[in-house]
């Protein structure tokens, strides 16, 4: 076993010393840091978005002036970054931050992640109390966040970051824990930032999270939403204990934080669905298909049934098909018209539709010349499909 | 509504249709790997065995459009063509058409359309054994009337020059999978089904037996 956790206690009459105060303060802040770096996860709790603002040089190029918003983030320690006002990029602090690559595709420029990194400073002392010995330091800590220029790439490496051990408090930072806030991309010839980005290549900003096993609502009702209330069109999901029309729904931010449902579940366990269900279906399911064939085609399968179901025997189709109209007769001459053939394979499900023609001019058994001929026509047909049983349903 | 109409690649040929009402804009691209039975009408007389074309058409040669639903195409496919996108109904078939193989002199399949034709007419072409157990022969060809073909004798035309001499279209047959193409005459004399499809005019499917004695023989 590690160290164990030591939460300081006192007694009337003790002479407080400094370390017992400074125990004290660590005690708070190495349990809020365990219960953020280990009930939570590390990210983007609250803005500290890059926002660009277009500009124009002199000479009329284009580029972008660059400000972090206030926010705050949640590092791997478990450390709180608070940024409490607006900050510009600086220009000349990445120019000096030795990041900046001389080589690179005009067509593709590199970009630069831009981090967020935890800073202690102390703030001097700014009366003349001084310790029992004429001893003398600083008295507050200013917890700080600054700003870090990475090379292209550097972000690669943010989830290898090793955050410490279980009993520990927040990171001394020896190797301060590096928070993606976003990208820049910089022209070398004017000296200025030229884009801003959330991510690239598949890698970008990382918001905070909750590790939970459970989660309870304590009012009947969890919401999870993608977005802050109110985003309208945002997708959110929500359960509710006291309804019995829709336990469980999933439906988009109407733009005043209510929800305006997709898809619910009833507490009988009836699931209503405003779109179409598509995918592979089960259970005795009866689907149709419909329409008009002519002779040689192979019929279509209802939407929803597979080739391979049918050939698997997942699926059992019924095959129904009615003459229609025969087609005229092309030689001139008084005919008759009756159904000569009407099915349909059953490997192949191919449409054998013949029209049989009688020549009622030339109708002489006997008469070399009869006229009687077979033309391929087209027929109505329905296709019902019906899926069998899953095996666990069978075994019910 | 919508039908789809199932149609040669190259001419445009309507040749089957169909309507589905729960998908009727469905990729029918499944439907037509078996290929398409293609039949022809089957005259029957006392004393003679009935006669009639069934071609399986290739799926490669195929495509499928979605179109809206005209009824007309539903019952009488064949009367119609897809060009560029659009339904249009055939004129009259080509009439004349000259078929011919000989078994002393030619490897090939010979077919001649008299018909004066413009120049960049598709000719899709299918000839097919039918009627015995011998080996399957099938083959199938493409033309494009070459519009420098000359010469242009005919009157004038706004559309460009006519075509006025005969189009041949040529077509090995050979005796089987295992020779190279065109490397022996008809070894395998028997009856073809063969389907004639000139880019705006209705089919031709006739059956003809192969080989013959020199000299041609003119389709009804």
């Amino acid at each position: 076993m590690g160290d164990s956790i030591k939460r300081p206690t006192f007694y009337e009459g003790q002479i407080l010393a400094a370390t017992d105060l400074e125990a004290s303060v660590q005690y708070a802040r190495n349990q809020r840091a365990r219960h953020d770096r280990l009930q939570h996860s590390w990210g983007i709790v609250e803005g500290l978005r890059l926002n660009p603002e277009e500009r124009q040089t002199d000479s009329g190029v284009a580029y972008i002036e660059v400000s972090l918003e206030p926010g705050m983030a949640i590092d791997g320690s478990g450390r709180q970054l608070v940024v409490t006002e607006g900050l510009r990029l600086s220009r000349d602090d990445f120019r000096q931050a030795g990041v900046v690559s001389l080589t690179g595709d005009a067509a593709d420029p590199p970009t630069y992640p831009i981090f967020l990194t935890a800073v202690d400073q102390p703030i001097t002392a700014t009366d003349s109390l001084t310790g029992s010995c004429g001893t003398s330091a600083p008295r507050r800590m200013e917890e700080g966040a600054v700003l870090e220029f990475g090379r292209p790439g550097d972000e690669l490496d943010l989830e290898e970051q090793i955050p410490p051990a279980v009993d520990e408090g927040p990171d001394d930072l020896r190797f301060p824990w590096r928070i993606l806030l976003g990208y820049v991309r910089w022209d070398n010839d004017i000296r200025r930032f030229t884009e801003a980005l959330d991510d690239h290549d598949g890698i970008g900003r990382r918001y905070a999270g909750v590790q939970a096993g459970e989660v309870t609502a304590p009012n009947g009702e969890l919401l999870l939403r993608s977005n802050a209330s109110g985003t309208s069109g945002a997708p959110a999901i929500r359960l509710r204990a006291d309804e019995d029309e829709s336990v469980m729904s999933v439906g988009l931010d109407s733009g005043t934080g209510d929800l305006s449902n997709l898809m619910w579940l009833s507490s009988e366990g009836d699931l209503t669905v405003l779109g179409r269900l598509r995918g592979k279906l089960s259970s005795r399911n009866v689907l149709l298909e419909s329409g008009v064939a002519f002779d040689g085609t192979v019929l279509p399968l209802p939407p929803g049934v597979t080739e391979d179901q049918v050939a698997g025997g997942e699926a059992t189709l019924h095959i129904q098909l009615s003459p229609r109209t025969p087609p005229p007769a092309r030689p001139v001459g008084t005919f008759g018209a009756m159904m000569q053939r009407l099915d349909v394979d059953p490997d192949t499900r191919r449409v054998n539709c013949l029209w049989r023609f009688i020549n009622f001019d030339l109708l002489d058994a006997t008469n070399p010349n009869v006229n009687v001929f077979d033309e391929p026509g087209s027929c109505s047909y329905v296709v019902m499909a019906q899926l069998a049983e899953d095996e666990e349903e069978a075994e019910q | 509504m919508k039908m789809t109409v199932i149609h040669t690649r190259s001419s445009g040929h309507v040749l089957a249709a169909f309507s589905a009402v729960a998908d009727p804009e469905r990729d029918p691209t499944p439907l037509l790997e078996q290929g398409l039975l293609v039949r022809n009408t089957k005259s029957i007389k006392p004393g003679v065995s009935p006669r009639g074309e069934e071609l399986v058409i290739a799926a490669l040669e195929l495509e499928a459009t979605v179109l809206d639903l005209v009824s007309d195409v539903l019952d009488t496919p064949r009367s119609f063509s897809v060009i560029n996108g659009n339904l249009v109904r055939n004129v009259s078939e080509v009439t004349g058409v000259q078929f011919n193989a000989s078994l002393q002199s030619s490897t090939q399949l010979t077919i001649t359309l008299p018909t004066a034709l413009l120049p960049e007419t598709v000719i899709w072409i299918q000839a097919e054994r039918i009627g015995n157990d011998g080996p399957r022969e099938l083959r199938n060809g493409l033309l494009v009337v070459d519009a420098l073909r000359p010469p242009a004798t005919a009157s004038p035309d706004p559309d460009g020059i006519i075509v006025n001499q005969p189009v041949r279209v040529m077509l090995g047959i050979s005796s089987g999978s295992d020779d190279p193409p065109h490397a022996s005459p008809l070894t395998f004399p028997g009856d073809y089904a063969i389907m004639v499809l000139v880019a705006g005019r209705s089919p031709v499917i006739v059956t003809r037996e192969f080989p013959l004695s020199p000299g041609p023989i003119i389709a009804a």
